[in-house]
């Protein structure tokens, strides 16, 4: 288990090394850092003088020690679009990717979860076959068009939802938040189903073709034969069972929410990083991006190992494997 | 699958050692299945669209002389004040929505197609050699393949177009946006095939036609090309055509947020972009018809690929 867990660790690290020099080489190679803070007319000498200060005459490797160190304290520079810290301003903007994050993944969880245990044990029903077509267009269905069409019919023909912003938030210490005022909740609705449909779609089909295939396994019939009753077989002995791969492809969907959230705030100008990145790439805000990129890496890195460690504890079989090698 | 390979380690050869599709298989499923041979019909729409819009469009909408702006912002025919000369309505210029779509689905598809292509080919040699060779290329290969695969593909794009403005500059970049476009979506899209190959080349690689073909000092090459790749080859073939779906609803997010293809070549993404100004002043139909025809067009290829997976390899 240690074995197994310092094992992931490791690789997490050798992938943050690898994309920091990424980041590194952008932030130094792309723009010129020292014209941006000396002005475009300023002499060679105070060229030459910010360049020493900076430590920029220092060899390539000395250099990228000096960034990552940075780093490591949170310091990735100055934004050349907003002339505040990149990393307040990532802070400023990470609440509402995360809270809109959590509202889709709590849809997807319900739905995708509930429709695929609908449709594997009634796969016959008029509803069942209904629920599958629903979720092929559902993974057909561009996630930003699927956001306009809302917003044609729930903004502009019907007026019941805002087609943009967050509605009114509440501070709860630094954390501004939109789950406690009305406003805030409505101005959620459609970005999270937005950002929710494809994977609701996918855990879907997911679930209901692992949970067909364990429902013909023989310790499901050894159950029945025991006389338990249909509902604790169900949700005990199969949907257990089917849980393994459906966290890990939630937990690399987590994953992609981040991703597609770029999307989904700009069709909905949700002030969040998703913003914040296609504003920063449409600027080429240089030092954002280095620490856009850094952020993202981290946080897979971080849920790749939660998933590896979930796995563990839910995978009986695995703890027996990891014991033998 | 199972019957094109020949199992090394007993005598026993397959009845039928031909891929599935020379069988009849293919076709007798594929007339059995009403809702593929639709797909297949509309897909084919959409090809001699896409192929030949100057034929099938009603006007050339790039054609400046023929835009009259007193034809702005006409409804669909079938909406009070449309006109069936402008069937789907027409933009702020007067331009012919239908004619913008089909030319707008000429960009989608020939986007969505060459970064197939180009992941197809980057990830076939790269799995190819993974999985004959082994040993440190193997490793070195699927651990870039790992690091990629934890970066969803849209965000992988999006930083490429970023890092390509940096570096080419916003004119130059104007002028190679389309292909900046094609990499940056085949870029993250060799992982699948790579992993997939390689996995195939590995069983494939002990095969005795292989070690026949090694003993009788045939180059390298040769034996991938001609023993390795048309045993690795079925399973390929679906992926690319699921993956073509993913690459054109790709091309036309980039688009449509505004870092894809330049205004001056609209594609699907593009026309949604520009529809969704007008959405609130009530010209819906600017992003509706082509939002709509982009939803077809990736939902016809999506039964194509899930029917191809049926038939050819359900274990995919």
């Amino acid at each position: 288990m240690l074995k197994f867990f310092i094992d992931r660790v490791f690789q997490g690290i050798i992938v943050l090394l690898a994309v920091s020099f990424l980041a590194f080489l952008m932030f130094r190679f792309l723009g010129d850092p020292i014209l941006a803070i000396a002005g475009a007319d300023s002499t060679a000498e105070q060229r030459a003088a910010i360049r020493e200060s900076l430590g920029l005459d220092a060899p390539l490797l000395l250099q990228y020690l000096d960034y990552l160190r940075n780093i490591v304290t949170g310091q990735f520079g100055i934004s050349y679009r907003l002339g505040e810290p990149v990393t307040r301003v990532i802070l400023d903007r990470a609440p509402a990717t995360i809270e809109l994050a959590v509202a889709s993944m709590i849809l997807t969880l319900v739905i995708g979860v509930g429709a695929g245990i609908y449709t594997a044990l009634h796969p016959r029903s008029a509803v069942s076959k209904g629920i599958l077509a629903v979720s092929l267009a559902g993974i057909s269905m561009p996630s930003f068009f699927l956001g306009v069409l809302m917003i044609y019919f729930f903004s502009v023909q019907l007026h019941w939802l805002p087609s943009f912003g967050r509605g009114s938030l509440v501070a709860i210490g630094g954390w501004e938040t939109g789950f406690l005022t009305g406003s805030g909740l409505l101005a959620m609705i459609m970005p999270s189903i937005t950002l929710a449909v494809f994977q609701i779609a996918m855990v879907m089909r997911l679930v209901r073709a692992e949970m067909i295939e364990v429902l013909q396994a023989e310790f499901i019939r050894f159950a029945r034969a025991r006389g338990l009753n249909a509902r604790r077989i169900n949700l005990r002995h199969a949907l257990g069972n089917t849980l393994v791969p459906v966290i890990t492809v939630v937990g690399l969907q987590l994953g992609s929410t981040i991703g597609f959230a770029v999307v989904t705030e700009t069709v909905f100008q949700w002030p969040g990083l998703g913003l914040l990145f296609t504003q920063s790439v449409e600027a080429v805000d240089v030092p954002v991006l280095a620490a856009f990129l850094m952020f993202i890496a981290l946080v897979f890195v971080v849920i790749n190992l939660v998933i590896d460690l979930l796995y563990y504890l839910i995978d009986p079989r695995l703890r027996v494997d990891a014991k033998k090698a | 699958m199972s019957q094109t390979t020949i199992p090394s380690d007993s005598a026993s050869i397959p009845v039928d050692a031909r891929p599935p599709w020379y069988q009849g298989k293919l076709v007798r499923a594929f007339l059995r299945s009403p809702l593929t041979i639709l797909a297949v019909i509309v897909l084919v729409l959409y090809l001699l669209a896409g192929i030949a819009p100057d034929l099938i469009a009603p006007h050339k909408v790039f054609d400046l002389s023929t835009l009259d702006f007193s034809n702005a912002f006409l409804p669909p025919a079938w909406v009070e004040g449309g006109s069936m000369r402008f069937p789907l309505g027409t933009d702020d210029q007067g331009r012919d929505l239908l004619s913008a779509i089909i030319y707008g689905l000429q960009v989608s598809l020939m986007v969505g197609v060459v970064s197939v292509l180009l992941s197809l080919v980057i990830g076939t040699v790269l799995g190819l050699l993974a999985g004959y060779f082994g040993g440190w290329l193997d490793a070195l290969i699927m651990r870039i393949a790992d690091i990629q695969l934890t970066f969803p593909a849209i965000l992988v794009a999006v930083l490429v177009d970023g890092l390509a403005r940096a570096v080419l500059g916003s004119g130059l970049h104007e002028q190679l946006a389309i292909w900046v476009i094609v990499a940056a979506i085949a870029l993250p899209g060799w992982v699948q095939y790579a992993r997939t190959i390689r996995g195939l080349t590995m069983v494939v690689r002990g095969h005795n036609y292989v070690l026949a073909a090694r003993l009788m000092r045939q180059p390298t090459s040769f034996i991938l090309r001609r023993h390795i790749l048309p045993n690795v080859a079925t399973p390929i073939f679906v992926l690319a055509t699921i993956q073509i779906a993913v690459a054109i609803v790709i091309e036309a997010t980039l688009s449509f947020i505004g870092l894809g293809v330049p205004p001056t070549e609209p594609s699907l993404g593009t026309l949604i972009r520009i529809g969704n100004n007008y959405m609130l002043s009530g010209e819906w139909w600017l992003a509706i018809f082509p939002g709509l025809a982009l939803f077809f067009l990736v939902m016809a290829i999506n039964l194509i690929g899930d029917f191809l997976r049926d038939v050819l390899n359900p274990q995919l």
